[in-house]
């Protein structure tokens, strides 16, 4: 039985002339776990609020949604809101209240159960999610990853028949990212409930779908098992930001089943007979440094924790280094003491240069209402910049109506501004889509080119594995292992890029699912 | 018929406690009474605001400028006395309306004492900062439209606001309105009075324009 | 150990409703002496040492203040001391004096006490039972604070790096910064909400806490002492002329029962930590 089923869907923004959605057909089976893809605009979003009748944006539809055989505008709210759950992006502002009890109740408590029964329900899944760790916390203490769990399960207390996400694990950590999914897998498997998720760049999604959905311009082109999507893909821009295994598998124009997992890439690999080509290691190393951390001990109170233990780096000029590590594991600490906002109470930071640091939200190094005013209060040499970068059509713009890999971007012109030499940056590619990262890291290159050198912390292993030049990962307060960037992720075995998995295990070198496309190319 | 029985209890405990106040404790039935009278007149608010069906943007509206004044009174700790609370208040009643306005005023002294300390204080506050939210509601029109208005407000809640509590500490210290120790409380106070006077006049001009740009872009992006 | 604490937010509220009622009016020194006691004796119990006497020579310096400047407020009383530029100090207004310092100083300690005790779980809670949406602002409230908090130091960090302005004018760059951050978040946090049925009309209210056997007892036992304590014919006069009130058998009473009343934080947490160390010498 089909769960949803719209047809020839179409919608129109109030403010847009041109439609968000185009004509749509699709029907959608209980239990399914469905999987969205699509590049940035092209209507996920639009689509995924059209289910979920509480949120539908403002505009002119037409067609029509059945949910469960019924028109959608015929349910009533009490229904809608228990059985249609909805997970956004945001996973901050999604959180309603103080503490985690509260917040894993306040659905219940809208829908009028009484106080019995919530407690019984929420220490139910509680249990299930593991977090009763965590029951008595307040959600500000919470880490990102942790938070968007908790989301999950408050929408879960209510036993919704469908959830819908939109792209709910882009802002948090690869880790808990890769936990969430595997509990979406497991509400699946264990309670038949319908998964309807936006994502693109994690493999575990797909390896999970059992259909994929693909938007395109606010058409739907194709909707069919990930065996049979490649096809739908070949060619397309949006093929890029898909897995590994999938774009080796489309790269070959070969028919049959796609291999999805790492372990699949290799066996299709070595059943094909196909070697990676070796390419030998081709590092710059540069000389000049330009900042030196010498024996950094640092702790936030007299009786906390050390963050940083006798913590020493040396960052050569014109080289991008990327500081990996866990959550929790300092490295915005190591960032605000570089940036000089933090003091280290032992060890010594050498720098002559002037240093610029962008924090890990973007929107917080804007205080005006448009972009121009805003960069004018720094000099005026912001046009010349804004054109280089091509963001001169958004002079009139608020910052926030950036998108996500804009608004970096003009955040970064933004301390360009002040001529550092450094520029620091915290987790730059946190929310961005596989497209915009690429367009953020060639710009990075870009700016290194000109001299500029950037230091960059993150937990994204591809993004640091394609643009850095040096690695270090921070454990225990400390960098414990320091190399070229292609070097670092070749000799990690567990701590690196899928595209490193699949090369290493067939005879190659690359680090990065591009490389690895043109050394199998190359063999072929 | 539950449901009414808490209100029945508030109502009717209030007066009983006013009354059992004034007769054994005579001698201080004045500060007993005033500061029964200032809960008391709290509590119209919060019941009319449970009654009615606000939108769920007005609620979380509500929660975000308590928020924003409470989290401005930490925020410009370093600069003593310089706070941005009845500023955002009088803005919340500008813009939202009266009720809103005292029911942002009254938190916001509310919720902030939890860290800041709360204390017999706390109901006086709780009752100037509404008030001022309150009255900024009820001559909204006017106040968005002058900003001479605006300023000669906001002096006058920080003049008020400085009142109240020399009241309050007048009252309790007496038991009575002992006009000696009020005039003295006045002339100490009267520099804090002067920064509050102040520190209300820059935050309104400099939030105020701030709140109208915010709103509107509030309501062509999201139509609000 | 703090095990009061963990009693009923009913019985708590109860309990401070009952001693601040006797302590801000009954304005008698002997309620006020064993008040001050009560509060003194849970207060050694649950903080640390070194604050507590730091906060006591505070507050006796405060106690001075209210004592001595009293008699320039107050020219009323029979037995004048001597005059201070044509005003007359009493001895009434001094005794007066002394006695509501220690009104000021004693509650401000219970107040010390009603904030160790108080967190914002247990207003939520009590609010949740006469008004669930204002218990929900306050909650959200709460949930907000600390997240501006934090927006306002990543801005501000950012904005001391970038510009040299006066630090007022980035303070409030960067508070505005905050606003706008704030109300565009909100629109996503009704969407939440809505999404998970808030304006549905039924709305419980959840809680964590029980009232059990223990918070009923305490609970009648502190009503009782109460009703004991107010029946007292317990006024003092101070002005024109100190009246003690007569000692009688009802008086007495009351006296014990306000000290009794005072102490009841410091027995339940005494008896509780007994009863704790026999349970362990029993494993």
């Amino acid at each position: 039985m089909e769960i949803f089923s719209l047809k020839n869907l179409s919608f129109t923004y109030n403010a847009s002339d041109s439609p968000a959605l185009k004509d749509i057909n699709l029907e959608i089976k209980k239990g399914e776990f469905l999987l969205l893809i699509g590049q940035s605009g092209c209507g996920k979003t639009t689509l995924l609020k059209m289910l979920k009748k509480e949120l539908t944006p403002f505009g002119k539809s037409e067609g029509e949604i059945f949910f469960k055989r019924k028109k959608i505008t015929d349910y009533n709210s009490m229904e809608t809101a228990s059985k249609i759950g909805f997970i956004m992006q945001d996973v901050e502002s999604q959180i309603v209240t103080d503490k985690v009890y509260s917040e894993l109740a306040f659905g219940l408590e809208n829908i009028g159960y009484d106080k019995e029964t919530i407690r019984a329900r929420v220490a139910e899944f509680a249990n299930f999610f593991g977090l009763s760790y965590m029951f008595e916390r307040k959600t500000d203490s919470l880490s990102g990853g942790e938070k968007q769990l908790l989301n999950l399960a408050s929408v879960m207390v209510m036993n919704p028949e469908v959830i819908i996400l939109d792209e709910p694990v882009s802002m948090i950590d690869p880790i808990f990212a890769e936990k969430f999914i595997n509990s979406l897998k497991k509400i699946n498997d264990e309670f038949g409930t319908t998964i309807i998720i936006a994502e693109h760049h994690l493999l575990d999604v797909f390896k999970f779908a059992d259909r994929v959905a693909l938007l395109e311009d606010g058409k739907l082109t194709a909707v069919n098992s990930i065996n049979e999507i490649y096809q739908s893909v070949r060619g397309k821009e949006i093929e890029k930001t898909l897995p590994v295994p999938v774009r080796i598998f489309n790269c070959f124009n070969l028919d049959g089943e796609c291999p999805v997992t790492v372990k699949d890439a290799i066996s299709f690999l070595n059943k094909n007979n196909i070697k990676s080509n070796y390419n030998s290691l081709n590092e710059i190393y540069r000389k000049e440094v330009i900042l030196s951390a010498k024996n950094l001990w640092f702790r936030y109170q007299k009786n906390s924790r050390d963050i940083l233990k006798n913590f020493s780096v040396n960052v050569k000029k014109g080289e991008i280094y990327a500081v990996l590590g866990e959550n929790g594991s300092g490295k915005s600490t190591l960032l605000n003491l570089l940036n000089g906002s933090l003091k280290p109470y032992r060890g010594k930071i050498k720098c002559a240069s002037k240093v610029a640091y962008l924090p890990q939200n973007p929107k917080n190094v804007f205080v005006k209402d448009n972009l121009e005013e805003d960069l004018k209060s720094i000099n005026n040499s912001y046009l010349e910049l804004l054109e280089r970068f091509g963001l001169e059509k958004y002079v009139n713009t608020h910052p926030y109506d950036l998108s996500g890999g804009e608004l970096q971007r003009a955040a970064i012109i933004k301390v360009l501004l002040t001529k550092p030499d450094i520029i620091l940056l915290d987790e730059p590619t946190k929310g961005l889509d596989s497209f915009s990262k690429k367009e953020l890291g060639g710009f990075l290159k870009n700016l290194t080119e000109n001299g500029l050198t950037i230091i960059l912390v993150t937990h994204d292993l591809e993004f640091a594995a394609e643009f850095s030049d040096r690695c270090g990962l921070l454990f225990d307060g400390e960098i414990t292992s320091e190399r070229g960037a292609k070097s670092f992720f070749m000799n990690n075995i567990f701590f690196t890029t899928p595209a490193a998995k699949i090369s290493c295990a067939t005879g190659g070198s690359a680090v990065t699912a591009d490389e690895l496309i043109s050394e199998l190319k190359e063999e072929k | 018929m539950k449901k009414y029985l808490k209100y029945v209890v508030i109502l009717l405990l209030i007066p009983l406690l006013i009354i059992a106040g004034a007769c054994f404790y005579p001698e201080r039935s004045y500060a007993f009474v005033s500061l029964i009278a200032v809960l008391l007149s709290c509590v119209p608010f919060f019941l009319s605001f449970e009654k009615k069906n606000n939108s769920t943007r007005k609620i979380v509206l509500l929660a975000v400028m308590t928020a924003l004044s409470a989290a401005g009174r930490f925020i410009f700790a370093p600069v003593p006395f310089f706070k941005p609370v009845t500023a955002m208040v009088v803005i919340a009643g500008m813009y939202f309306g009266a009720e809103f306005g005292f029911l942002t005023g009254a938190l916001s002294a509310f919720i902030s004492n939890f860290y800041f300390g709360q204390g017999a204080w706390t109901p006086f506050q709780m009752f100037s900062w509404g008030i001022i939210g309150f009255i900024a509601g009820l001559l909204s029109s006017p106040l968005i439209k002058s900003k001479i208005l605006l300023i000669v407000y906001g002096a006058l809640a920080g003049v008020f606001y400085s009142l109240m509590m020399d009241v309050w500490t007048v009252l309790w210290m007496d038991g009575y309105f002992n006009i000696e120790r009020f005039f003295g409380a006045v002339i100490t106070a009267l520099p804090v009075t002067v920064k509050y006077i102040v520190s209300n006049i820059i935050f309104l001009i400099i939030l105020v324009p701030l709140f109208e740009k915010k709103i509107e872009r509030l309501k062509t992006k999201y139509g609000i | 150990m703090n095990s009061f604490k963990n009693l009923n937010p009913y019985f708590l509220i109860s309990y401070f409703i009952f001693v601040l009622f006797i302590s801000i009016f009954s304005f008698n020194p002997i309620y006020l002496t064993s008040g001050m006691l009560g509060a003194l004796s849970y207060c050694f119990l649950i903080l640390e040492k070194k604050n507590i006497l730091k906060s006591i020579i505070f507050y006796l310096l405060i106690f001075l203040a209210v004592a001595v400047l009293n008699p320039l407020f107050s020219h009323n009383g029979k037995t004048v001391l001597f005059f201070i530029n044509d005003n007359r100090v009493t001895l009434e207004a001094l005794i007066y004096g002394a006695v509501l310092a220690l009104a000021v100083v004693e509650v401000i300690f219970w107040f010390k006490c009603f904030n160790l005790i108080f967190d914002s779980e247990k207003i939520i809670f009590l609010f949740g039972k006469i008004s669930p949406k204002t218990a929900l602002v306050i909650s959200m409230t709460l949930r907000f604070i600390p997240n501006f908090i934090k927006t306002f130091r990543s801005v501000n960090t950012s904005q001391k790096l970038l510009l040299k302005n006066h630090r007022l004018k980035r303070y409030l760059n960067s508070f505005s910064a905050v606003i706008t951050q704030s109300m565009e978040n909100a629109v996503i946090t009704s969407d939440s909400m809505n999404a998970r049925g808030y304006l549905l009309k039924h709305k419980t209210f959840y809680s964590r806490f029980k009232f059990t056997p223990t918070d009923l007892f305490l609970l009648i036992i502190s009503a009782v002492l109460f009703i004991l304590t107010v029946i007292g014919r317990t006024s003092f006069t101070y002005y024109p002329e100190f009246i003690f009130p007569d000692l009688s058998l009802l008086n007495c009473i009351s006296y014990f029962s306000f000290l009794v009343l005072s102490f009841i934080p410091f027995i339940f947490e005494i008896k509780e930590g007994i009863i704790w160390k026999f349970s362990v010498s029993k494993i």
